[in-house]
């Protein structure tokens, strides 16, 4: 589920890092830039694995900073289309599933992509898999197996979006609708699929 | 900011743990949020974490099987200890593998790759 990644970029050192070795400066520069940020189309930066090659170390009019070429190595958390992962309920709602790989809080399971045939209970709200007349409850911080259908990546709102958004749309961004760059759209309609409880054994 | 190679390779968990290890993600030195929580996401898998050595040994093992590197690492990544778990994980399971070639590839996962489960295991196997 992992993969790396290789990244030139010109990374900017404050005066006060130089007296820093360039390879511990411009490490702690790319993990500010980098690491636990979402690079668009490619996935979620976790760790950088090495740093190729600085160059430069110019400092330009004006500014007291000293700037380097720097070509480097992350590795981002992009799984394959098909992939089978594991991770803790989180959250159920009418609309389906929310799953958290603790690192990653993002994988929804729509409520069609769920074993056939599953019922919401109101009462308990979670969601129920009647299989041969057992009821399989989908409790809370349960181990689910489940695969990756697809990965939809948005770009943040624009004030301008913002601005013109109607309804639900006007909150995005705040605690009551978060924002969320990379989400991962997961099923779990299949032998083996789902709590791994249900097959273990 | 340029993306020289996109995808330059797949890593998989066991190799993370020690990149991450590196880092200090493990306690003994100052990470951030996301190396600690990926360390404990794959530190919490019932998956023994593997050297580079005993990882090559490990695919060398299943190399007659024909497995894509995908299913490789998957199986690398999730450690099946069932055959429903390793018909998820292979495509054409039937076909290119059937019944012995599952059981081979659970015996294979089961020595090298899967963790113990917990104390009560341990207990159990002690009384018998």
């Amino acid at each position: 589920m992992f993969i790396i990644t290789k990244i030139e970029d010109q990374i900017r050192v404050l005066p006060q890092d130089l007296t820093k070795t360039p390879v511990d400066a411009v490490t702690a520069v790319i993990e500010q830039r980098f690491v636990d940020k979402v690079i668009p189309n490619l996935g979620l930066v976790v760790t950088i694995y090495d740093v190729l090659h600085i160059e430069g170390g110019f400092v330009y009019p004006n500014d007291g900073a000293a700037f380097f070429k720097v070509q480097f190595r992350v590795v981002v958390f992009r799984p394959f289309i098909g992939e089978i992962l594991v991770g803790k309920l989180k959250s159920c709602s009418r609309e389906g599933l929310r799953v958290s790989l603790d690192f990653f809080e993002d994988v929804l399971i729509p409520e069609h992509a769920l074993q056939d045939p599953s019922f919401y209970d109101e009462s308990e709200r979670l969601w129920v898999w009647k299989f041969d007349g057992n009821d399989m409850y989908m409790d809370l911080k349960e181990i689910i197996r489940f695969r990756v259908q697809s990965i939809k990546f948005s770009a943040p709102p624009t004030p301008l979006q913002l601005e013109n958004a109607t309804g639900d749309d006007k909150l995005l961004g705040t605690a009551a609708k978060p924002f969320s760059p990379m989400v991962i759209m997961g099923d779990i309609n299949g032998d083996g699929l789902g709590l791994t409880t249900w097959w273990s054994g | 900011m340029k993306l020289l190679e996109v995808n330059a390779g797949t890593i998989c968990n066991s190799e993370l743990l020690h990149v991450l290890t590196e880092r200090g993600a493990d306690g003994s030195g100052k990470a951030t949020i996301v190396e600690r929580m990926a360390y404990q996401y794959i530190s919490s898998q019932p998956v023994q974490p593997l050297t580079p050595k005993q990882l090559q040994e490990f695919f060398d093992v299943l190399q007659p099987y024909n497995l894509s590197r995908g299913e490789l690492l998957q199986l690398a990544n999730l450690a099946p200890r069932s055959p429903v778990e390793v018909h998820l994980v292979v495509a054409d399971c039937d076909v290119r593998l059937g019944d012995e070639g599952v059981e081979a590839i659970l015996a294979a996962v089961a020595e090298r790759v899967a963790k113990e489960e917990g104390p009560e295991e341990e207990a159990v196997v002690a009384m018998s």
